[in-house]
């Protein structure tokens, strides 16, 4: 326990996940994990593929089982049970790299639809409160069309205000560019970065490493299921410690 | 060959023929109807994380698939009575239809909701539903579209079907024709006026079917 509560950073953590160890079988994803997300904070994870950046934040709202550990997300402890997973998933907002709108329901119904079956919102909340944040995305003039008449970049935002119209107390980001056309990438990124600015508690596994150093407090760089290092942006990249995070930088900087 | 056709049986029989035509659109619309809820009940209980009611779907799948229909409705009508269910043919019929054309459409749904994306699910529990209003609310319109075709054609198949509920003297076009033939031995009169109306009937059940289809599955995807 001492462990924990010492990587605790001041103030009230919104996520703290402690000696997480999930496997597949006999391969281990994730290696004791220690995380602690406070309040407004915006985390940028990242490392080559397969070092469990999506499977960690997957874990936190437990759309993927871990064997060991503790998450909690404000006062909730996760745990296993249907009904602290519900009230997590309440609080915990998911943004994939696929989308993932649903393709029978227009983009107002896309966003309508949680707050109605999930919160029991009326019709008439629901509606208005999915139009405030297709404005808030500046996408509400696609309202009443359907996700395969819009382009990637629509479709992603339009899955960041149909995740937001939970409320969220926190918005995980799986790599929400990686399916984009380049030319759409921005469009994206500067939703990103404008719900960053209202104070949103963020973490986002990207390998936008722009985005990282201009809205991150900080840069987890994972490999191999567990976490290598962890910094400031300015720090992570001018002055990374480990042999493995310069060899991750030099290249996806370098690719650039 | 010296055969003259004579249609004066068929036309006296017209209005009967007709109101068995109804009989036998009857017999495949509640067999129908019953074969989805049993297809998408079949599908949700296949899901089942308790092992023994996977293994009762299976199982009744692979009975269903693997025995003559004609069987499975004597059995229905013959056997069953011996333990006190006793039902008359027509909703006899229905029951086998919908029991055998569930077990199809358990079969076909299930495929199409295996071509439905993870993403979907997870995006409907990430959102903070359960895992029924998932499957109802996200996965089973989308699910029912990949595969209307295959339900149609199955269904189509249902439709014919029903003539085999002669066997049990059904209210239906082929028992109705056969007594008819029977009055009259008009024996090519009859059968080819039967056919004619099969055909039509079958048409019916796929404009139906495509009606239904342009209402419920008109929105675009890539």
């Amino acid at each position: 326990m001492n462990e924990i509560s010492s990587s605790k950073p001041e103030g009230q953590a919104m996520i703290s996940m402690a000696g997480v160890d999930k496997w597949y079988g006999a391969f281990q994803a994730l290696k004791d994990i220690n995380i602690s997300v406070g309040k407004g904070e915006k985390i940028v994870l990242c490392g080559p593929s397969g070092s469990g950046k999506s499977t960690l934040i997957r874990c936190i709202n437990h759309l993927e089982t871990y064997q060991k550990g503790e998450i909690r997300v404000g006062d909730i402890v996760l745990g296993h049970q249907a009904k602290s997973i519900d009230a997590v998933r309440r609080e915990v907002g998911m943004v994939f790299q696929q989308f993932n709108l649903f393709p029978h329901l227009t983009v107002l119904e896309n966003c309508m639809l949680a707050p109605m079956r999930a919160l029991r919102l009326s019709k008439v909340e629901a509606e208005s409160r999915a139009r405030q944040l297709l404005e808030r995305v500046r996408i509400s003039e696609q309202a009443d069309k359907y996700p395969a008449q819009l382009s990637g970049g629509q479709q992603q935002r339009v899955a960041i205000a149909r995740a937001l119209c939970m409320r969220p107390q926190v918005m995980l980001f799986d790599e929400p560019t990686s399916a984009l056309d380049p030319e759409m990438v921005k469009e994206v990124l500067d939703t990103m970065i404008a719900l960053a600015e209202e104070g949103m508690t963020m973490i986002c596994v990207t390998h936008e490493m722009g985005f990282a150093r201009q809205v991150a407090d900080r840069v987890i760089f994972m490999a191999s299921g567990a976490v290598v290092e962890q910094a400031p942006p300015a720090e992570f990249f001018s002055d990374p410690k480990h042999e493995r995070t310069r060899k991750f930088l030099g290249e996806i900087l370098g690719r650039h | 060959m010296n055969y003259t056709l004579d249609f004066a049986p068929v036309i006296e029989g017209l209005p009967n023929l007709l109101a068995a035509c109804l009989g036998t659109f009857t017999l495949a619309i509640c067999g129908m109807i019953l074969a989805v809820i049993i297809g998408i009940g079949g599908v949700v209980l296949r899901q089942s994380t308790l092992a023994p009611v996977r293994w009762l779907v299976i199982g009744f799948v692979e009975l269903i698939r693997n025995t003559p229909f004609l069987v499975q409705i004597f059995f229905i009508y013959f056997a069953l009575p011996l333990i006190g269910v006793r039902l008359d043919p027509t909703p006899t019929a229905i029951i086998a239809l919908g029991i055998n054309g569930g077990a199809y459409a358990i079969e076909i749904i299930r495929g199409g909701v295996q071509s439905i994306s993870k993403g979907q699910m997870e995006a409907g529990l990430a959102l903070g539903l359960h895992k029924a209003q998932v499957f109802r609310l996200i996965i089973l319109k989308p699910a029912l579209r990949a595969i209307f075709p295959s339900l149609t054609s199955q269904f189509v198949l249902l439709t014919l079907t029903t003539s085999i509920a002669s066997a049990i003297s059904a209210y239906e076009l082929t028992s109705v024709s056969q007594r008819i033939e029977s009055d009259s031995f008009r024996s090519f009169e009859v059968y080819f006026t039967v056919t004619v109306f099969y055909l039509v009937i079958s048409w019916l059940m796929m404009r139906l079917f495509a009606f239904f289809s342009a209402r419920y599955f008109a929105y675009p995807v890539k």
